[in-house]
């Protein structure tokens, strides 16, 4: 199953677009790396979204190249949020396989089972209502002030979180 | 074609309207007889042998509302049977059947290669002769003679279909348009109708392409426009600012040190990035997660080091590890626990993403963040830095603008790029290819609503697809019509020609068989319809049948059926008798005729004659209740007696025998 990614979010993105690039000798994948700071957003804040199939665009089923050593990573957080989201504890072994089972398959590009595959992408599009209120509606002009900001932004919703 | 052949080696009947008997068409030889004649007075259940015969080869009582015809009347137990035991291409092929009429219900048993199967069975080479319609050909009543002239009755042209095969042409014919149907069963529309339609869309979408194209060189040819004029403005500009050479220098300066700057920014935000598509980096706070789910996953020891294979495999044993012996019960409870252990490719996974966890933040959960943070940090100075020389940069032009020679260039630049914004906004819509709409959504869309060039292009290709797919299939279509057409030609002519030899060599043989007889068969159609008149004698209608099938069995050479008659001679004229009797035997291979005893007379001798070396079976066949013939039959050595009958072999008796009822 594919990664999917919100439409509108797309739009957002549109100014630094072409900014997304990739170091020397990697793809750029401008799509993705929108999708991931969505859904890195909606990590932060445990924040997801269900949406209609028409609100969406269908991305890549695997990890594009710029991520493709980190995705092992983003599952690994992404089974941990869900599992901290189910109030299952980590010490909770039988809990924790089914759970994991439940979200995982190996033989997916993506490591994701259909079902995991749907709740990551989940993350990603109530991430963009994140974005949202962190950048108070101002679509990026520039990647090096997006960049900042974001990293700000983030730091401030953990910290709140942890007060 | 391979040859067929199918022999009579001999039936046994009991519980049934005839008597019960057995015979054995071997009994004097390894070989059935080529000539097998059974004599059987009127009443000794000719008919129910026959029509038992019929049954037995043609399976026809297996679907039969009703039986009692066939009971034995006055005794029995409700139940009779009837074997028959044929050989078809030198192996043993027996059908059996059980009456029981107290159900009303036949049930057949077929025994060939495999063994006994339930059923009317035959092997398949057998089932186009073993057949209703077909049976009637080889198992032949003489009496019943004028059944061939009603195709009420008979159907010879289905019959002479059956015995060349011509309808292999038909059933050849029937595959086609099978195939085609199954083939095409999900096209809604097959012909020219479903081809213009997809034309129609294909021309849609395409002109929607070019239109799309078209709009978008043409933005495009105005953005290059634009950046002509922009390009010989911004020289002109310079120019106009070169003319006072101090803040030409000053201008110049500052310019070079932004755009090394912008350059430094450009660097590290590219560095930051790509720093930040790590999880870890981003934050400390994910870098923990990332540590609590691994540690969390070694306290729980997952995955485990077994796998939930190694628990399946185990189930099968027979012996558990311990020595202890794996029983049903034991082999349940294993296999519902190996559920809970992860399969090995989970385990490979999960060891994965553990080891990556312990790669990125194993050393330190902090300094993944800290190299980020410093990154950013340099990003912020080298930015403001950028921001200061930006400003100088604009603090400069706007000097120089105060001249109104610059300031003029400047307007007309800013409009420029202005317009050269909104170009770009514009070609966007025609570049984005960002989505992927798989091909059925595409079909159901309207390309005018549609601005993505690279959509419009998949979609044409889709419907360009699709033409080509009806293309082939109207092809194809035309190719199986004209495939259909010569197989339906063939298929008539055959039967056309094949049913016209028939016909003329059946009446080739009438003319030696009646020489001073002008009858003659007209056509062959569902029946024999004979030429000028509507019907024969009984006498010439059974010559008239005795040619045809003679015609039949001798043309069919590859085919070798036994034939068996009743009365053969009975409503023929004395001096046919004998042409009939030397006919017969070369009719087919195996003939068996069941006579009474006033048909004997000229006929039986010439049908001796003519049987050659090979000579003739004499069986004799009569029920018990008659002391003179019982007493005789009795002298007879090899004779047999059942409970209501007795069986005589042999030519002596035969020939002396005289049916009370049959000769007063």
């Amino acid at each position: 199953m594919d990664f999917f990614i919100r439409k509108t979010a797309r739009i957002w993105f549109r100014d630094i677009w072409d900014e997304f690039s990739a170091l020397p000798g990697a793809k750029a994948a401008p799509n993705f790396d929108a999708f991931y700071f969505c859904f890195i957003a909606g990590i932060a804040e445990n924040r997801k979204k269900d949406l209609p199939g028409d609100e969406t665009a269908q991305l890549v089923p695997e990890f594009p190249e710029a991520y493709k050593s980190r995705g092992a990573l983003l599952v690994a957080l992404f089974l941990n949020r869900e599992i901290r989201s189910q109030g299952v504890l980590l010490t909770d072994r039988k809990k924790v396989r089914d759970d994991i089972s439940k979200l995982i398959n190996p033989h997916a590009a993506n490591h994701l089972s259909d079902y995991g595959v749907r709740e990551f992408n989940k993350y990603s599009f109530g991430g963009y209502d994140v974005l949202l209120e962190w950048f108070d509606g101002d679509r990026p002009r520039s990647l090096e002030t997006f960049l900042r900001t974001f990293k700000l932004k983030l730091d401030d919703a953990q910290s709140v979180q942890n007060l | 074609m391979m040859a067929t052949t199918l022999r009579i080696l001999g039936w046994k009947a009991e519980g049934l309207r005839c008597p019960d008997h057995e015979i054995d068409f071997c009994a004097e030889r390894d070989r059935p007889a080529p000539v097998s004649l059974i004599q059987m007075p009127n009443g000794t259940g000719k008919t129910t042998t026959l029509e038992l015969l019929r049954a037995a080869l043609s399976g026809s009582l297996e679907e039969s509302a009703t039986i009692g015809g066939f009971r034995k009347q006055g005794a029995g137990n409700g139940h009779g049977e009837f074997t028959l035991r044929l050989e078809h291409d030198g192996r043993q092929l027996t059908l059996l059947l059980e009456f029981d009429f107290n159900m009303d219900r036949v049930t057949y048993k077929t025994t060939w290669q495999e063994g006994q199967e339930l059923g009317f069975r035959p092997p398949q080479r057998l089932r186009r002769f073993l057949n209703e319609n077909f049976v009637n050909f080889f198992v032949f009543d003489g009496e019943l003679a004028d059944d061939l002239r009603d195709p009420a009755k008979t159907d010879a042209r289905k019959a002479i279909e059956s015995l060349f095969q011509v309808n292999l042409l038909d059933r050849m014919k029937n595959s086609v348009q099978d195939y085609w149907d199954r083939q095409t069963k999900n096209e809604s529309a097959k012909g020219q109708a479903g081809l213009t339609r997809s034309l129609n869309r294909l021309q849609k979408w395409s002109t929607r392409l070019d239109r799309l194209k078209h709009e978008k060189a043409a933005f495009e040819r105005t953005h290059a426009d634009a950046e002509t004029q922009l390009k010989r403005l911004e020289v002109r500009y310079e120019e106009e600012i070169n003319k006072e050479k101090g803040r030409t220098t000053k201008i110049s300066e500052a310019r070079n040190l932004a755009e090394k700057l912008r350059n430094g920014v450009a660097e590290t935000t590219k560095a930051v990035l790509d720093n930040m598509r790590e999880p870890q980096a981003l934050s400390t706070e994910f870098a923990h997660a990332l540590l609590d789910l691994k540690s969390g996953l070694d306290r729980v020891k997952l995955p485990e080091s077994a796998a939930r294979e190694w628990f399946e495999e185990l189930a099968d044993e027979d012996e558990c590890v311990c020595g202890r012996p794996i029983n049903e019960d034991i082999q349940a409870v294993i296999r519902e626990r190996a559920e809970r252990y992860l399969g090995t490719d989970d385990i490979t996974l999960l060891n994965r993403i553990k080891s990556g966890i312990s790669e990125a933040v194993g050393a330190s959960a902090s300094s993944p963040s800290e190299v980020l943070s410093g990154r950013l940090r340099e990003l912020a100075k080298q930015s403001r830095q950028l921001q200061d020389a930006e400003n100088e940069l604009v603090l400069l032009h706007s000097e120089a603008e105060e001249d109104q020679a610059v300031r003029v260039v400047r307007v007309e630049i800013d409009r420029l790029r202005e317009k050269q914004d909104k170009i770009r906004e514009e070609l966007r819509k025609y570049e984005d290819d960002g989505e992927r709409i798989p091909a059925d959504r595409l079909k159901s869309m309207d390309p005018e609503k549609l601005y993505s060039i690279k959509v419009v292009e998949t979609g044409k290709a889709v419907f360009q697809r699709e033409v080509e797919r009806r293309e082939e299939i109207r092809m194809l279509a035309r190719r199986k019509d004209i495939l259909v057409g010569i197989l339906e030609q063939a298929y008539a002519a055959a039967k056309q020609e094949i049913a016209e030899e028939i016909r003329d060599e059946t009446n080739k043989r009438i003319v030696r068989l009646m020489p001073n007889n002008n009858i003659r068969v007209d056509r062959i159609d569902g029946a024999l319809l004979l030429r000028g008149q509507s019907s024969g004698s009984a006498g010439e209608n059974l010559s008239v049948g005795y040619a045809f099938l003679a015609t039949l069995f001798d043309r069919a050479d590859e085919h070798h059926l036994p034939f068996v008659v009743d009365s053969p001679v009975i409503p023929i004229d004395r001096d046919i008798r004998a042409p009939v009797g030397n006919l017969l035997p070369r009719l087919a291979g195996q003939v068996i005729a069941f006579i009474i005893s006033t048909e004997r007379d000229v006929f039986v001798p010439s049908l001796k004659a003519a049987s050659g070396c090979g000579g003739v079976q004499y069986v004799t066949l009569f029920r018990k209740g008659k002391d003179r013939l019982d007493a005789r039959a009795a002298t007879v050595s090899n004779a047999v007696e059942t409970t209501d009958g007795f069986y005589v072999p042999g030519e002596e008796f035969f020939v002396e025998f005289q049916g009370e009822d049959e000769d007063g």
